[in-house]
């Protein structure tokens, strides 16, 4: 019994805490607030976090409505796009993420778990039709796949009569579209689409911007869309991540 | 006996302890605690303040240190004039460069031998092929499996690799050209291009003169065919197809024109996939991997493709 008057400060302090509830509630407010501040900081300081990297523009308005196909199927759940700074999975994917490549996601396509591959380089690697079949059908292409079918996308037409509320929604939360991005976004969405279009306007608006049939099919469908968005991915920035200090960032 | 405690004036009274025999511990107490439990009793149920191990609270001090160490150290915290950088200046971008000039100095001697021979030198030295085929095979997988197949036996549409029918060539030079500047591939301007007419659909056929050239195929290709069919369809070949395919109909990988007598499709040899092409015409896409791989990956990958036809 001779710990019995003097037990260890530490515990003496934890059934304060625990036996008074405002007092136990305030701490728990205390340490919370820690926590938020770690999240939320990084947020004042967005400016200087993005580095500046020539190439990158915001999305044309076809493959931002194939970025809403990507998220309302819910890709990024077993997708990520996000190359980490190793040298693996630079050897892999390819020059690794920069924060600027995502800076007119809402929301971002990052990820921390990869049941597929990381889709941030995606674009160019795979021709039009290999996507076309791989979402119709993945294991047509890639036997040991557990990707299932999206088939249906290439028989759902394309809704373009909102494309320019999409843009301006997105220019409220931050993306630099102009007046004459909103302005022309339907027939950009089309013309992107349509291999004989004139598309002086959209190259113009969208430098790097790819103009074809995307799904090979007749018809504008959701495929057209989500193939023209997965062509894209990663294709804009121009960096070169072997420099130890590169100019590209600031 | 124990002193009154100050848990124990809170709510329930806890019940009176059975007397304990003289110098025997309270089954209650822990020895490090000087509580006897947290809350008042419940339906006689009562939870007792032992602490927990020593160790843990050592270790999760440790842990409290080492994170305020990690934010000194290590670039941490996102402020106004930029990140904090931290004392060791060391970043993951940074050290990337090192560490892949690191694994280059530190690889076996055949890959340096590798990276410095030429083409006829890799072509007279059994142990650089090997090395550059097994080297190809991951890269194989990463770039060229999702259309090709994991062993190369491509599908409708991707040919086939591994059966020495190559359409734009199957020399080292040739591979290799294809693999940077792709096939039909749109934003490389010497892209390998050809144009397979949509016969049919720009009417420059009729749909009986397509079904004949259908019979031809299937005859110079060694199939069943209706033979009356073929022989009405000759001079429709000469007049449409041999200027690219030959006069014989052997192909021309200058043009990459495939070589129709072999019985190797790549959209298939029935008279359905045969009629379709002839009427629509053909054009697969391959990228250009040029600007994406390194001269030293597509080597390796030109290797590993050539020794695909001999596993």
């Amino acid at each position: 019994m001779a710990t019995t008057e003097t037990g260890p400060r530490f515990a003496r302090l934890h059934g304060r805490f625990e036996r008074r509830a405002i007092r136990f509630a305030f701490a728990i407010l205390v340490v919370l607030s820690a926590g938020g501040l770690v999240e939320i900081a990084p947020l004042f300081a967005l400016e200087n976090t993005v580095e500046k990297v020539q190439g990158m523009r915001p999305y044309t308005p076809l493959e931002l409505a194939g970025r809403g196909v990507y998220i309302r199927e819910g890709c990024y759940v077993c997708h990520s796009q996000q190359i980490r700074p190793f040298r693996d999975e630079v050897e892999r994917y390819g020059p690794y993420s920069l924060a600027a490549e995502s800076m007119y996601d809402h929301p971002f396509q990052w990820g921390s778990k990869r049941t597929g591959p990381d889709l941030a380089r995606v674009g160019n690697k795979y021709s039009d039709d290999w996507h076309v079949r791989h979402l119709m059908d993945p294991r047509d292409v890639v036997p040991a796949s557990i990707m299932p079918s999206y088939a249906f996308l290439a028989s759902r037409p394309l809704p373009v009569d909102r494309i320019e509320r999409l843009l301006r929604a997105h220019r409220t939360v931050g993306v630099p579209y102009s007046e004459e991005h909103l302005a022309n976004a339907r027939a950009d969405l089309l013309a992107q689409a349509d291999p004989e279009a004139d598309a002086a306007g959209l190259a113009q608006r969208y430098p790097k911007s790819q103009q074809r049939n995307f799904d090979g099919r007749p018809g504008l469908t959701e495929m057209d869309a989500l193939v023209a968005y997965l062509q894209m991915l990663g294709t804009l920035a121009e960096f070169d991540w072997r420099r130890p200090e590169p100019e590209w960032v600031r | 006996m124990n002193p009154p405690l100050d848990d124990d004036k809170i709510g329930n009274q806890v019940p009176p302890m059975p007397p304990l025999p003289p110098g025997a511990p309270d089954p209650e107490r822990d020895p490090h605690s000087p509580l006897r439990h947290t809350l008042p009793t419940f339906d006689g149920i009562r939870e007792l303040d032992s602490s927990p191990p020593r160790v843990w609270t050592y270790i999760y001090l440790l842990c409290f240190f080492a994170s305020i160490w990690i934010w000194v150290a290590y670039p941490a915290w996102p402020w106004f004039g930029g990140a904090t950088k931290g004392v060791l200046g060391w970043n993951s971008r940074g050290d990337l460069p090192r560490v892949a000039a690191l694994a280059e100095e530190k690889a076996p001697a055949i890959a340096k031998r590798f990276a410095a021979a030429s083409w006829e030198e890799i072509e007279a030295d059994p142990a650089l092929r090997t090395y550059g085929a097994a080297a190809g095979r991951g890269l194989f997988g990463q770039n060229c499996a999702p259309c090709h197949g994991s062993d190369g036996h491509g599908a409708r549409g991707f040919p086939n690799l591994a059966d020495g029918d190559w359409l734009w060539g199957g020399s080292p030079e040739a591979i290799e050209h294809t693999l940077r500047v792709g096939i039909r591939w749109p934003g490389v301007d010497d892209t390998r291009s050809n144009q397979m007419p949509a016969f049919g659909a720009q009417k420059q056929l009729e749909r009986p003169q397509v079904l004949d050239l259908v019979e031809w195929l299937r005859a110079t290709s060694g199939q069943e065919h209706d033979a009356a069919a073929a022989r009405r369809a000759a001079p429709l070949y000469a007049e449409n197809c041999a200027s690219c395919h030959g006069e014989d109909g052997r192909g021309n990988q200058e043009l990459g024109a495939p070589n129709l007598t072999d019985n190797i499709w790549l959209y298939g040899g029935d008279r359905t996939a045969l009629y379709e092409t002839l009427w629509n015409g053909r054009g697969g896409v391959m990228p250009a991997f040029g600007g994406r791989l390194s001269d030293d990956m597509i080597r390796k990958l030109v290797l590993h493709v050539r020794g695909l036809q001999a596993e």
